[in-house]
């Protein structure tokens, strides 16, 4: 929600306003030596506070008390209001607005209503749950009007939210194979009653050393890379070696993933398809299977990336350059296409992060406002009925 | 040839020799070529009578020749749309709850649907609307573009009379009508060589039955002509030229001289335009449609070039036929004219906004759409309230993904878009789903749920939504020792699916995810005049900055 904007300039100049009115209510009331003649209110009006045991118990401290009750429960009926989605009463977003705005006019009406005096351990308590409740609104509020434009700017690539296990589960899938793809054949069985290898596994197995997984992906990057004209691809996308390690791997990746399909069919050039493919390097697949295993697949399994080293892009940036220089001219396209999947486990992290911060706050707001109101009622019907 | 052998598992092997008994045209091809390629990639088929040879949206690749008996070819899915009304109106319209129902044009009349009186299958027969159903007989054959393109069968097909069929590859089918040549692109990524047939007497006897038997059908199932005499039918079917063309093959091209009109009777046509910035796909016609009239009437160069999606056969109807006919029935020229009207207007519409960067708009094809869901991703914080709300407004079923490609701040939502090319309509069997002349794609009532339109779309715009139907099963019950088999019908609750894309919530008044959009951020506009405004405004403040007088001002301050 942007609160700087032409819709709110109405809400703001009416608060202001009920400010001013109740505030002029208020001194005009108690303390109206303090306005000028012609701002005092006529003597018929004016209660003093004498009469009752606090300011909270004059008529017009009722008025306060009762107008920010009824406010609360205003603002709580949002949450149910966003629960009936095809009710035509108004549309929510002139609810939120009301929301924002009704509840922030309830500062100067509580206070006004308290006579600016904290009273007795409920009314503190009343305080202090109304304090939670109002600052973890706004707190709220500075969020959702921040945290947007830098989940905008920092996720390019952003998945649904509810994705994210599953785009988590399929990198991590990735990588398993890519692992098992360099793996030598076990030696074979001469156990009869020993189940025949699949079709796939021969298929990948055999360590086809320009074997990509990348094709199986539909992940958020693959998919922004795949996209024609996506603005993603363009501007924000910091990793473009799976494109590459595709285009690298030629032939031999579409025949290893025959199961793959493309976006959108590419003719190969006559000449690729002939093309041999390159001499497996068993050095360079033994660094690679030993990189998967102690730091890729841990920190693609771990369920707080953030909480390892790969999740730092920094580190991140230098392992890669390290394992680069390790390995062979020709599995240099496999380790940015490793380097790719990390990244964007990154921003997955990232972007649960964000999600986290962007909607935990209503975790306090909403029960603690639940609580607020009974609290509110119950000093109601306590002051009104018992003093 | 393994493969060929998986693709007909069931039915009894035809040797070459046994192939030529049933085809007997194929005879004129030589020896050495049938033995070569012929075996094995037929079977026959003894179906007795009820029996369902195949059903509508099965994916298939083989195509049918009737030796003897008859079949009934039909469409068994509801002919309906999808529509959602209030469940109940107890609280009144405003509080109802959404329910999807099945409704046909006939009692629910939407916009520019069309008032086709035939709809187009893959066979030379076209069935009629309201009741959709046709007899097939000895010497035909159905299912020539499952087998070409592999699209899903597009009508269920039962045995009326005990039948015996001769089920065909595509090879076979090559060698008795002729090979289309593949594509550059095909013939660039396929291994396979494969020989050029040019065929036999078989393909002159099919279009010459198709002249004789359908062609006059065909030709009044186009509304255009409907009203036409039967002697100028007559006269047209022995005029008109029946035309093969190959997959990308061009029939007719933008600023060429017009000198036919044409009406589609297999395949997949493309309309596209040159524009500043690229080919522009104006739409897919297919079986049933027509194209060509725009020249011809107001004889002019042709607006638009028109070429072959896939394996297409035409009627060309030449310019002086197509002439006498205007003369001589002024009404079809009227119709045609205000046809030929809406698609000029549709050109129009397809003109670029001021102030808007081709490249930029058309890239995410945005260019062409109508109606864009865009939110705005500074105010959206990723609650969901839209997906919600659209699924509650569909009966559970969302058509909107709060995901997308991003154009600026916006993220361009999964909801129809109308696009620049659209992919969804190139393969739909019965050709139920098509583009208004305003863009917007419509799904007419004999859509039969195969999905192929779902699964093409590239933005997952277009899902499948299932409904509970009651329908009749005819099953084959064994009579007393003897006595014939008898059938017995059944009602049997079934699950029937329905393509459908947005509909804007025509059903409220406002779509239902902007209205539950607490945060501002989900919005619905033209993207012409959204787009359009901001990006003029953005090129004036910047030609003021850089304005002579600005520039002016700026040195001599300085």
């Amino acid at each position: 929600m942007r609160i700087f904007n032409r819709a709110h300039v109405p809400w703001f100049v009416f608060v202001l306003a009920a400010t001013a009115v109740a505030t002029w209510l208020y001194v005009g009331n108690f303390i109206p030596e303090k306005l000028p003649a012609s701002l005092r209110l006529p003597d018929s009006l004016i209660q003093k506070p004498s009469e009752h045991r606090s300011i909270g118990g004059t008529p017009l401290g009722l008025i306060f008390g009762a107008i920010s009750l009824l406010i609360f429960i205003f603002a709580a009926l949002l949450g149910i209001r966003k629960k009936l989605v095809l009710w035509r009463i108004g549309n929510l977003q002139r609810w939120l607005r009301a929301h924002i705005w009704l509840t922030l006019l309830t500062i100067p009406l509580v206070i006004l209503h308290s006579g600016f005096r904290l009273g007795g351990p409920m009314t503190t308590l009343l305080v202090v749950v109304y304090a939670i409740v109002m600052v973890s609104g706004v707190y709220g509020l500075a969020l959702q009007h921040q945290l947007p434009r830098i989940m905008k700017e920092r996720l390019p690539a952003e998945t649904v939210y509810e994705q994210i296990p599953h785009v988590r589960a399929q990198l991590l899938a990735a990588a398993t194979k890519m692992r098992d793809s360099f793996k030598p054949n076990p030696p074979a069985k001469t156990d009869a009653g020993a189940p025949a290898p699949s079709q796939i596994k021969a298929v990948t197995a055999g360590s086809t050393p320009m074997a990509s997984t990348s094709s199986d992906l539909s992940t958020p990057v693959a998919r922004a890379k795949t996209v024609v004209g996506s603005t993603i691809t363009a501007a924000t996308v910091s990793i473009p070696a799976t494109v590459a390690a595709v285009a690298d791997t030629g032939p031999a990746a579409t025949s290893a993933t025959p199961q793959a399909k493309p976006a959108a069919p590419q003719p190969q050039p006559a000449a690729a398809a002939t093309k041999p493919a390159p001499a497996p390097d068993p050095e360079s697949e033994v660094a690679l299977v030993e990189f998967l295993e102690q730091q890729i697949l841990p920190y693609l399994a771990a369920h707080r990336g953030d909480k390892l080293q790969l999740g730092k892009s920094r580190y991140s940036e230098e392992l890669f350059r390290f394992v680069r220089l390790r390995v062979g001219e020709t599995y240099r396209g496999r380790v940015e296409e490793i380097q790719s999947w990390c990244d964007e486990r990154r921003m997955l992290d990232l972007q649960v992060r964000l999600q986290h911060w962007l909607h935990g706050w209503l975790f306090v707001h909403a029960p603690i406002s639940f609580l607020l109101i009974i609290l509110t009622v119950w000093h109601a019907y306590v002051t009104l009925f018992y003093y | 040839m393994a493969e060929t052998v998986e693709k007909l598992t069931t039915g009894e092997p035809l040797t070459v020799d046994q192939l030529l008994q049933y085809l007997p045209a194929l005879k004129e091809l030589p020896r050495a070529q049938l033995d070569n390629w012929a075996k094995g990639a037929a079977v026959l088929h003894h179906f007795r009578k009820g029996q369902i040879v195949c059903r509508e949206g099965e994916f298939g690749s083989t195509a049918y020749y009737i030796v003897s008996g008859t079949v009934d070819i039909f469409i068994d899915n509801p002919l309906a749309h999808l529509r959602n009304r209030p469940a109940s109106r107890f609280f009144g319209r405003s509080v109802a709850r959404m329910k999807s129902f099945l409704t046909s044009d006939n009692e629910d009349r939407r916009a520019e649907a069309q008032q086709r009186q035939f709809i187009g299958i893959d066979a030379d027969v076209d069935l009629p609307v309201h009741r959709p159903l046709a007899q097939l007989g000895p010497g035909d054959l159905f299912g020539e573009m499952t087998c070409r393109t592999y699209q899903p069968r597009s009508a269920t097909v039962q045995v009326r009379e005990a039948c015996v069929m001769v089920e065909m590859l595509r090879v076979i089918l090559d060698m008795l009508v002729g090979n289309r040549q593949p594509s550059d692109i095909t013939k660039a990524t396929t291994k396979v060589k494969m020989p050029t047939f040019k065929g036999t007497s078989f393909k002159a006897e099919l279009d010459k039955k198709y002249r004789e038997r359908s062609l006059s059908h065909h030709l009044r199932s186009v509304p255009l002509f409907a009203t036409l005499s039967e002697e100028f039918i007559e006269r047209l079917r022995q005029n008109v030229e029946l035309v093969s063309y190959n997959q990308g093959q061009v029939i007719c091209k933008e600023g060429e001289d017009a000198d036919a009109f044409y009406l589609i009777r297999s395949g997949v046509v493309r309309v596209s335009q040159q524009m500043p910035g690229g080919e522009i796909v104006r739409t897919y016609l297919s079986r049933g449609d027509f194209f060509g009239e725009i020249g011809l009437l107001h004889a002019i160069k042709r607006t638009a070039t028109c070429s072959a999606l896939d394996a297409v056969d035409v009627v060309k109807i030449p310019a002086g036929e197509f002439n006498l006919l205007l003369e001589k029935f002024p009404d079809v020229r009227a119709q045609l004219e205000s046809v030929a009207a809406a698609r000029l207007a549709g050109d129009q519409k397809k003109m670029a906004p001021a102030g808007i960067r081709l490249d930029d708009f058309l890239n995410q094809g945005l260019f062409e759409a109508q109606n864009l869901l865009l939110i705005d991703l500074d105010n959206c914080t990723r609650c969901d309230a839209c997906v919600r709300a659209c699924a509650t407004a569909h009966d559970g079923v969302s058509r909107l993904l709060r995901d997308g490609l991003r154009y600026d701040h916006y993220l361009v939502a999964t909801a129809c878009r109308s696009c620049r090319d659209p992919l969804c309509m190139t393969q739909c069997p019965v050709g139920s789903i098509r583009r208004k002349e305003n863009l917007e794609i419509i799904i007419e009532d004999w859509c039969i749920g195969c999905g192929k339109c779902a699964e093409l779309c590239p933005y997952g715009n277009i899902n499948m939504h299932p409904l509970e139907t009651i329908k009749e099963v005819k099953t084959e019950v064994k009579g007393k020792e003897g006595a014939a088999p008898q059938v017995k019908i059944e009602k049997k609750k079934m699950t029937t699916y329905k393509a459908n894309t947005c509909d804007l919530c025509t059903q409220l008044s406002v779509p239902s995810c902007v209205y539950a959009c607490p945060h501002d951020a989900a919005k619905r506009v033209d993207p012409h005049r959204f787009f359009g405004d901001a990006l003029l405004a953005q090129n004036e403040s910047v030609q003021r900055a850089w304005s002579p007088a600005r520039r002016y001002k700026t040195h001599h301050t300085d």
